[in-house]
């Protein structure tokens, strides 16, 4: 019964916190043209774009920080509200983890 | 058993046991082989189809009932059985466009649906949707004095010489052309085969104009159309020139099934290195053939 109740809970999707520190997975090619990203998961084989915000947010998960640090750095960077920054960076990474893009240090 | 006939393709020598005159001959050894023969009845696994393909990493399987089934393996061989009612006409057309660009996929070269023809010393490659006139474009630069490099399958890959460039081979020495199309570029119908029962177009023989080596590929056009009455080239970059060009494969819907995502995507990212690509788009009103080479040709021979 305890078994069951374990797995259940890890079933359930992770949560995004602004402490989370998300990596990208390996199994991927990805190449910058010009301004922006493509990709190609070799998990799922599927080939996907970035434009240059997506980018650049991108391009800091190489940097192993939060995702709140994530946050303030694209704040200095782009003429954009608070708010709509968060909803945007939660959106996005939100998206990467759903398609398997990205892991957290828990989940490799 | 007779002799073979030996020809050469997209740079490839063919021994092949189905004469195709269409083809130019060559001496040199061969590297792929075309044969008749039996192929195992496990391929075919949809005997209800009137038109049936498969691919997976080490094979390409396509039948049509009643002209014939086609096994393309490795990249080499092409095993053709033919029912008695097949048309020879038919079979070729298929075995050189789709199944030579199966094997052309399991080789790992990049395939673009379009035509190419030589500027100076580079080559340019048209691209686009169906109809879009690829070839009526190629035709009219040939009247203008350009060579020709290949019509409907563009076969783009990297030589040991030039290994920055990407190079288009020289395929069909023909351009595919409808009733209307001959007529606008200015060629005589008469005398023309017909491609094939199933199509309108007809095979216009190119000799002269048939440019026989491997160029370096200095731009890729996307050919499109529009509601407004001008001419405009615009250059394309980012994740949308990737999208657009993966949209141009030529069989694009193998790419997956045959396993080679990686492949192109590696391809695409060297080729983006040295070969810029445009999106053009006419007035959909009507062709304006002769306004539409003009300024292509300004456009592009002046970058």
């Amino acid at each position: 019964m305890n078994d069951d109740l374990l797995n259940k809970t890890k079933k359930v999707k992770m949560k995004l916190s602004h402490t989370t520190i998300l990596k990208k997975k390996q199994a991927l090619l990805e190449s910058a043209i010009d301004n922006e990203t493509i990709l190609l998961s070799i998990s799922n084989e599927k080939y996907y774009g970035m434009d240059f915000i997506a980018s650049r947010i991108w391009s800091l998960l190489d940097n192993n920080i939060s995702i709140q640090a994530i946050i303030t750095i694209l704040l200095t960077e782009f003429k954009v509200s608070p708010i709509e920054c968060e909803n945007d960076v939660m959106d996005f990474l939100e998206n990467l983890v759903k398609e398997d893009l990205v892991t957290t240090d828990n989940h490799p | 058993m007779p002799a073979p006939f030996i020809y050469k393709l997209f740079g490839f020598t063919i021994a092949s046991e189905l004469e195709c005159p269409e083809l130019l001959p060559s001496d040199e050894q061969p590297e792929v082989r075309i044969s008749f023969g039996t192929i195992p009845t496990e391929y075919d696994e949809n005997n209800n189809l009137k038109a049936y393909w498969k691919a997976t990493p080490d094979y390409f399987f396509f039948t049509l009932k009643n002209i014939s089934k086609f096994l393309v393996t490795d990249g080499k061989n092409i095993l053709i059985e033919t029912s008695p009612a097949a048309e020879l006409d038919q079979v070729r057309l298929f075995l050189l466009g789709t199944c030579f660009g199966a094997l052309m996929h399991q080789r790992g070269l990049f395939l673009l649906h379009g035509s190419s023809i030589v500027l100076e010393e580079d080559c340019i490659i048209f691209t686009g949707p169906v109809g879009v006139g690829k070839s009526t474009i190629a035709a009219a630069f040939k009247n203008k004095g350009y060579q020709v490099l290949t019509d409907d399958v563009c076969a783009i890959s990297f030589s040991h010489v030039e290994s920055e460039w990407p190079m288009v081979y020289p395929g069909y020495p023909q351009l595919k052309l409808t009733p209307a199309s001959l007529k606008k570029t200015h060629h005589n119908i008469n005398q023309l085969q017909s491609v094939s029962s199933d199509t309108d177009k007809y095979r216009l023989p190119i000799i002269n104009e048939f440019h026989t080596a491997p160029s370096r590929l200095r731009a890729i056009c996307i050919l499109d159309t529009h509601d407004v009455d001008t001419f405009s080239l615009d250059m394309l970059y980012g994740t949308n020139k990737f999208q657009q060009l993966m949209k141009n494969i030529y069989r694009g819907s193998l790419v997956n099934e045959l396993g080679l995502q990686r492949k192109y995507f590696k391809n695409f990212i060297a080729i983006n290195k040295k070969t810029e690509c445009y999106h053009f788009h006419r007035p959909n009103k009507s062709f304006l053939l002769n306004e539409s080479v003009t300024f292509l040709e300004k456009a592009l021979i002046a970058v």
